[in-house]
């Protein structure tokens, strides 16, 4: 095939100078060595490759490729009318069990293998002394070490030990390492391989800070076991949406408890809570509610067959919350307005007012009759018991009181306050009978 | 064969499903005199922190903590009381209607443990009868320059049926299980699930209410 088409791929057995075809490989070697013998130290390197396959190609006693090209051109083209046609099963044979045999030998292996460094593993982190001479010793009886006086190199990079390259042991299998081909396994992590169940603790003393060390082989098929663990505890999105709606849930069950008290509260006239705290809390309840919502919508619309369980399940999920928010969440009280909460106080006032004035007029009456009674004696105890009012630590501790409700107010922490507005009226009274007693 | 790993496992895993859990709120006052540890000990009991330089408490702090038991949820609200004698007025106001007590003393101190002694009396006589008492000997990290002996003061608490631990706030020896301790003596009956400190409060009002509308 000739150049003469530039456009055209040329194929067959090019000369790579002057790109004519030479129809078979030792015909384009002899025709490269006879007219491009000076260009050979630049093309040194092809002239290498075709000399590789001219050895192959005489080994094989097929000087002439010609017969080849079209015994495989005639080949491939039956092979093409081969597979059009529909074939019949012929002889089969099962190698299920030839796998399964093979299989098995392997993973019986790496089990056991697995298991007995789990097993090691366990000895060693169960009992672990603290102290670094202990905990040595400790780790040699789990793990007897092997002897090191005949080991030179580092088994695994080879590298010779020295002053500087130290002779280590993996605690796992006893085996020799240098320090550089040493894994540090930390010991809270090794403690939640042993004992999934057993939640990982921050402690991090300085002498456990190290870890274990561990070839890399033992580490790989420790971290493989823990990835199996962590995978099996992987929750499904559907698991996981549905907790994090329950916790929602939650919180808003007593949310709304609180709203109910704080409502009523307002209704009767106290004063422990004002509008705006009762507003807030229904609009926690609200972003509560929004919440649920959203997600109650989003494991309903989990890609899932229909007609099958879980289907039926995302479902009765997505009702039960909507049910839940509609008679729970959505049903609460109407809030009184300003001028409602104003009327119901100021009636309350009055009728405090009316209470107090009845006291006073109780206990003014009393004195007269006391005063009667008791001629000039009582003018001796007028003097004493005006206390500066600064100094008085009733007064004083209503104002720390005061101080943390309004913290309590700002943090939305709503029980708090009731505790402590509590306290503050208890004080008042306090206050109020102290000066009574006082006057009196 | 992996299995075996698994038995490996000491303890089994709880089910998932939280049982339903009551809740209990109790009011619970520090007394003492000043400088024994009150302060210090709720810090380390609320926070879990301490301070060297702790400051003098005015009038009485308050403070909430959450306790877990088995099956309920235990919340305290603290009333830290000022040792002073000028705040000794106060203190009545928050004793009345607790349901616990922590009576707190200095173990290096002999003034103290006999000034808790009156703390004690002054609660048996005017505090609610079914208050739960307990008695703190603050500080025993100094137990080198102990004046209150640990036998004398047990033997003090068998007889007024105290509960008693020489706590020390500074390594939080004791502290939690002092709490705790409280926390399982208290009873936890059902009345008390929407919070024992609101009935307390209820009573309070009741009163009250009633002498305003009439």
């Amino acid at each position: 095939m000739a150049a003469s088409n530039e456009e055209e791929i040329l194929e067959g057995f090019l000369c790579p100078i002057c790109k004519a075809d030479l129809k078979s490989a030792s015909q384009l070697t002899n025709h490269f060595e006879s007219l491009h013998q000076e260009e050979q130290d630049v093309l040194k390197s092809l002239k290498e490759i075709f000399g590789k396959a001219k050895k192959i190609i005489l080994n094989n006693d097929d000087t002439d490729l010609k017969e080849t090209f079209d015994r495989a051109l005639k080949f491939s083209s039956q092979e093409r009318y081969y597979a059009r046609e529909e074939q019949t099963v012929g002889v089969s044979r099962s190698s299920t069990d030839y796998f399964k045999a093979v299989r098995s030998a392997r993973l019986e292996r790496y089990a056991t293998e697995t298991n007995k460094l789990l097993i090691r593993l366990d000895k060693l982190v169960c009992n672990m002394p603290s102290d670094p001479n202990q905990r040595k010793q400790h780790e040699q009886e789990v793990v007897p070490w092997l002897d090191g006086s005949s080991v030179k190199l580092c088994p695994n990079c080879a590298k010779a030990f020295n002053l500087t390259r130290r002779k280590h042991h993996c605690r796992l299998c006893g085996s020799i390492l240098c320090h550089d081909c040493s894994v540090f396994l930390d010991l809270n992590v090794a403690k939640t391989i042993v004992d999934p169940s057993a939640t990982p603790q921050p402690e991090t003393s300085t002498a456990e800070k190290f870890g274990l060390r561990l070839c890399e082989h033992c580490y790989n098929l420790v971290q493989l076991r823990r990835q199996i663990q962590e995978n099996r505890n992987v929750k499904t999105v559907l698991m996981s949406a549905y907790e994090q709606m329950r916790s929602l849930m939650e919180q808003a069950t007593p949310a709304v408890e609180m709203y109910e008290k704080m409502c009523q509260s307002l209704f009767d006239g106290e004063t422990i809570y004002n509008l705006s705290d009762v507003n807030a809390m229904r609009g926690r309840i609200g972003k509560l509610a929004e919440g649920i919502d959203l997600l109650s919508k989003h494991i309903a619309s989990l890609p899932v067959q229909p007609g099958t369980r879980q289907a039926k399940l995302q479902n009765s999920i997505r009702q039960a919350s909507a049910h839940y928010i509609k008679e729970e969440l959505l049903s609460l009280r109407k809030l009184p307005t300003e001028a409602q909460i104003e009327e119901v106080r100021r009636q309350r006032y009055e009728r405090a007012q009316k209470q107090i004035e009845l006291e006073r007029e109780r206990i003014e009456r009393e004195r007269e009759r006391r005063e009667k009674e008791w001629g000039e004696e009582g003018e001796a105890s007028g003097g004493r018991g005006q206390q500066h009012d600064d100094d008085n630590p009733i007064l004083e501790q209503m104002n720390i009181i005061r101080d943390y409700i309004k913290e309590a107010r700002k943090e939305l922490r709503f029980e708090e306050v009731a505790i402590l507005e509590q306290n503050l009226k208890d004080l008042k009274k306090e206050y109020q009978l102290q000066m009574l007693s006082n006057k009196s | 064969m992996i299995s075996i790993a698994m038995a490996t496992n000491r303890s089994a895993q709880r089910p998932n499903g939280a049982p339903q859990t009551k809740v209990c709120q109790f009011k619970l006052v520090l007394l003492g005199e000043s400088a024994v540890g009150k302060s210090s000990l709720v810090l380390r009991f609320v926070k879990g922190q301490f301070h060297e330089y702790q400051e003098s408490t005015i009038g009485a702090a308050f403070l909430t903590q959450t306790l877990c038991l088995d099956d309920t949820t235990v919340k305290f609200e603290i009333w830290d009381t000022a040792g002073q004698e000028r705040y000794h007025s106060l203190a009545p106001m928050y004793y009345r209607g607790a349901q616990a007590a922590i009576v707190v003393y200095d173990i290096t101190n002999q003034d103290t443990f006999g000034r808790a002694k009156n703390w004690v009396k002054e609660l048996q006589r005017q505090a609610s009868p079914s208050i739960v008492i307990a008695l703190a000997g603050n500080k025993s990290d100094l137990a080198a320059k102990r004046m209150v002996e640990f036998e004398e003061a047990q033997a003090y608490a068998d007889e007024n049926g105290l509960l008693f631990m020489e706590t020390s706030a500074k390594t939080a020896m004791n502290v939690n299980d002092i709490f705790l301790a409280i926390a399982n003596k208290l009873p936890k009956s059902e009345v008390s699930t929407g919070g024992a400190g609101t009935r307390v409060l209820n009573d309070a009002d009741a009163p009250r209410a009633s002498s305003c509308c009439k």
